[in-house]
Formats: C-alpha cells, sequence, structure tokens
C-alpha cells in the first residue's frame, strides 16, 4: 500500500499555486518515489526550467497512488498484466481441459440472448486485447509508471474477457443469466481518440472556448483512464477555465 | 593559501554527581543504505557556527524511499555496547566503529536476515540507554556487517544471532538526533520518543 501521508502531501503540493510551490520539497518527494538521483539533482540546479517537468511526474505518480499501487506494484502489475495478455492473444479456441474456453458452443444458437452477447463481446475484447497489448510493446523502453494508463486498460479488459468465457463456458440451461458487467474503463482507442481531438481542439484558444463542454469530455476520458497532462496542456486548459488540478484534487480528496 | 584560524575546542566539563548510564537499549534500527535517498548533515569543521557537540551529530533528517521504514532488530537484554577506535595514520586517521549486535534466537528469519546482510551495505541507528540514537555507517564508507550464529549448547547455553557490525567514520558513532521513521511511527533520535505527524 502506499505511504498515505506522502500522497497527501504529494496533492497538497500539487494543490499550490506554482509560485508558492518549494521546488525542494517536490523534488525530494519525486526523488523518494522514482530513485532518480539525476533527476533529482537536475531540478535542485535548474529549478525554473525543470519545474513542470516536476509537476507532470508528480501528477503522474498521484494518479498511481490515488489508484492504491506503488512503482514496485505498478512493475509487477505490468509483469503480471502482459503475461496474462499474451496468454490471451495467443490461446486457440478447442475443446480442452477445464481453464480454457472451448469456443462457440454447440448450442450457441439456443443460448439465451445475453449468454450469446457475452460471446460477440469476448472476440471484441479480444481485438482490444490485441489492440493494447501491440500499444505496450511500442512503449517497452518506457518505465512502467509510464505506461500505467495502458497496463490499466488491459487489466480490465483481460478480466473481463476472461469472466465473460467463464460466464459463457459453464452457462447450463435453467440457470440465471448473470447481470451484465460494466467495464468502466475506457479503452485504448477511446483514450487515444481523446488525446489527439484534445490536442485539435487546444491549437486555437478561442475556438477551443467555444468547445469547452466537448474538451471536458476529452479530459474526463483520459482521467478516467490514468491517464495525465503534459505541463503545456494543462496551461492550455487552464486558460480555457478547465482547472486540471481541481480534477485531481476531487479525486484525491475522494481516496484520501 | 592561509589556512582557518578556527578553534572549537571547549573545556570538557563533568559535574559531579552526574549519572552516565552504561549500555544500548534492547534494539537496534537498521536499513539497507539504497533506501536512503537524502542523507543528514554532519557539520564540517570548517562549518559556520559549529560547537564541539554539533561537530559529533548529524543536522536534519534521514530522508527513505517511499513506503521503506527503518526495521527493528530486537536485541537480548544488556549485550552489546559502541565502540570506536582510532584507525590510520595522519593525516588520514579515522574511526572504526563497532558494534556486535546480539538477537536472541536463531529463527527462520534471522537466518534469512544474516543471509541478506553479508553482502549488503546497511546503517544502523544504536539507542544509548538515554534514548539518544547513535548512527552506524555513513555515505562515503561501505558498512562490514559479519553475522554469527550459534544455537546455544547442552541445557544451560545460551544460543542467538550474533550480527557483527564494523563501519569506518570520521566521527565516532554520530549522533542522530531527527527524525526516524518506523513502522510503529515516528520517533525522535534526540529522545527516543515517538513524534507527531510527517
Amino acid at each position: 500500500m502506499p505511504d498515505q501521508q506522502l500522497t497527501k502531501d504529494i496533492a497538497a503540493w500539487l494543490n499550490l499555486l506554482p509560485e508558492e510551490r518549494d521546488i525542494e520539497a517536490g523534488a525530494l518527494m519525486l526523488l523518494r518515489i522514482n530513485r532518480n538521483k539525476f533527476l533529482y539533482n537536475n531540478i535542485i540546479a535548474r529549478p525554473h526550467a525543470l519545474a513542470p517537468k516536476l509537476e507532470a511526474e508528480l501528477k503522474k505518480h498521484l494518479r498511481i497512488r490515488l489508484d492504491g499501487l506503488t512503482t514496485t506494484d505498478v512493475a509487477g502489475m505490468d509483469r503480471r498484466v502482459k503475461k496474462s495478455a499474451k496468454e490471451i492473444i495467443d490461446a486457440v479456441a478447442s475443446v480442452t481441459p477445464e481453464g480454457k474456453h472451448h469456443g462457440r458452443r454447440d448450442d450457441h444458437d439456443q443460448l439465451p440472448d445475453d449468454i450469446k452477447a457475452v460471446y460477440d463481446r469476448g472476440l471484441e475484447l479480444h481485438k482490444k486485447i490485441k489492440a493494447t497489448f501491440e500499444q505496450l510493446k511500442t512503449m517497452d523502453k518506457a518505465e512502467p509508471c509510464d505506461r500505467y494508463e495502458y497496463l490499466k486498460i488491459l487489466d480490465a479488459l483481460d478480466a473481463e474477457y476472461r469472466r465473460g468465457w467463464a460466464i459463457y463456458d459453464n452457462w447450463q440451461p435453467g440457470a440465471d443469466v448473470p447481470a451484465g458487467e460494466n467495464n468502466e474503463l475506457p479503452d485504448i482507442k477511446d483514450v487515444s481518440l481523446a488525446r489527439k481531438n484534445l490536442s485539435i481542439a487546444l491549437r486555437n484558444e478561442e475556438t477551443a472556448r467555444e468547445r469547452v463542454d466537448e474538451i471536458r469530455g476529452y479530459v474526463a476520458t483520459i482521467l478516467t483512464a490514468g491517464g495525465g497532462f503534459k505541463p503545456i496542456t494543462v496551461k492550455r486548459l487552464a486558460a480555457i477555465g478547465i482547472d486540471i488540478d481541481a480534477a485531481i484534487s476531487e479525486a484525491s480528496a475522494e481516496q484520501t | 593559501m592561509s589556512c582557518t584560524d578556527k578553534s572549537l575546542y571547549e573545556s570538557l566539563q563533568f559535574c559531579q554527581g552526574q549519572k552516565v548510564i552504561p549500555g544500548i537499549r534492547a534494539h537496534v534500527f537498521a536499513i539497507a543504505k539504497r533506501d536512503i535517498v537524502k542523507w543528514p548533515e554532519l557539520p564540517d569543521v570548517t562549518a559556520e557556527s559549529v560547537d564541539l557537540a554539533k561537530l559529533a551529530t548529524y543536522t536534519g533528517d534521514f530522508t527513505l524511499v517511499a513506503e521503506k521504514k527503518w526495521l527493528k532488530i530486537d536485541l537480548a537484554m544488556n549485550k552489546g555496547n559502541v565502540e570506536c577506535e582510532t584507525q590510520g595514520d595522519r593525516p588520514g586517521r579515522t574511526f572504526l566503529n563497532k558494534l556486535t549486535a546480539s538477537y536472541p534466537g536463531t529463527s527462520a528469519q534471522a537466518t534469512g536476515f544474516c543471509r541478506l546482510a553479508i553482502d549488503d551495505d546497511m546503517v544502523f541507528l544504536v539507542p544509548q540507554r538515554d534514548g539518544q540514537y547513535r548512527v552506524l555507517g555513513n555515505e562515503m564508507f561501505e558498512t562490514d556487517v559479519k553475522p554469527a550464529l550459534s544455537t546455544g549448547e547442552g541445557i544451560d547455553t545460551a544460543g542467538g544471532t550474533n550480527i557483527e557490525i564494523n563501519v569506518t567514520d570520521i566521527c565516532p558513532a554520530p549522533f542522530y538526533t531527527g527524525k526516524i521513521e518506523t513502522a510503529e511511527g515516528n520517533i525522535s533520535g534526540a529522545t527516543g520518543k515517538p513524534v507527531a505527524g510527517a
């Protein structure tokens, strides 16, 4: 479990106005999390130049900590989720011992619509899992905490996929149809699209002001997936009245 | 080039009737050096506003890696003392700070600790009887930890795990008055008593 006091301290630091922040204190908090002495020394040597970088890094780690994870947990999650997703991608549907899904049932056409929908959803999820897995492969050189956004999506897709097949494979005539699971996390395409649309929308401040509600939607999609924003993006959002810090603070107040 | 003409020497008074309680308390704190991200400072002899006591006392707190705490090692009663010997030749003389910490037992956990510690670089905080903590370990020199284990013999010879700690330092086991973050909460290195907050 993350140290709650440190999480609160990070949130409190981020809540301050930039000019009120103690850069050294912020850099020390980041050093405690990532042990990156090189970055710490650079921030201390060039506080004004690297203040935005410090802010972005702390926000990234705050999101992870608010989800109840440490960087060690995320590294473990990285290994677990990728291994599990690979199993799904490599698996071939067949009549096999229990633990593997059996593919389309012989009585598929006689199944209730809700159970048939689980099968269809499984096919859709398989594609999404593969796409997210491939995206993560392109980020192999990044740190696990930089891949967290996509790991979270992949983990949720994986869990829903396996649950779905368990329901489909084991359903017997006469059994209750389980209630549908709501995957609350946006998938990788939604997040990528949100980022792309946000970037386009923020190119011009005047037109961005007219699209504030739409932009709020993009921001919400990215935040829900556990993503963060570059300092320049935060600045552009603030210019049109969208306070990212307030959004994160609300999340931190709920969870701490 | 001129050398600083600064004299820090003071009279060392010992008041008649003053008590000096021997020994250390029945525990030490330990941590791997890599889990310390920032050290407190031991004043240099040339620093401003130092006196004899400040020369032997770290200023500030140990800052640990997130989610890491000082580990408590319970000790056998009335065993262990911190010793500091001079070593080397001028002008490179240093101190060899030593402690043999006696853990009363040879459990699997203690044995596992020994297995790790022999090749690790650790820092120890040792409480005097009066609650003041002293530091064995520093940034400059590696701490040499040599555990030894004995099951005891017969029906009346006690066994246990002895953790021999040796470390070179420029100061004999400096004092540490800052915060010690433990699993049970924070305590003061100056008094050994709990302190509130972060």
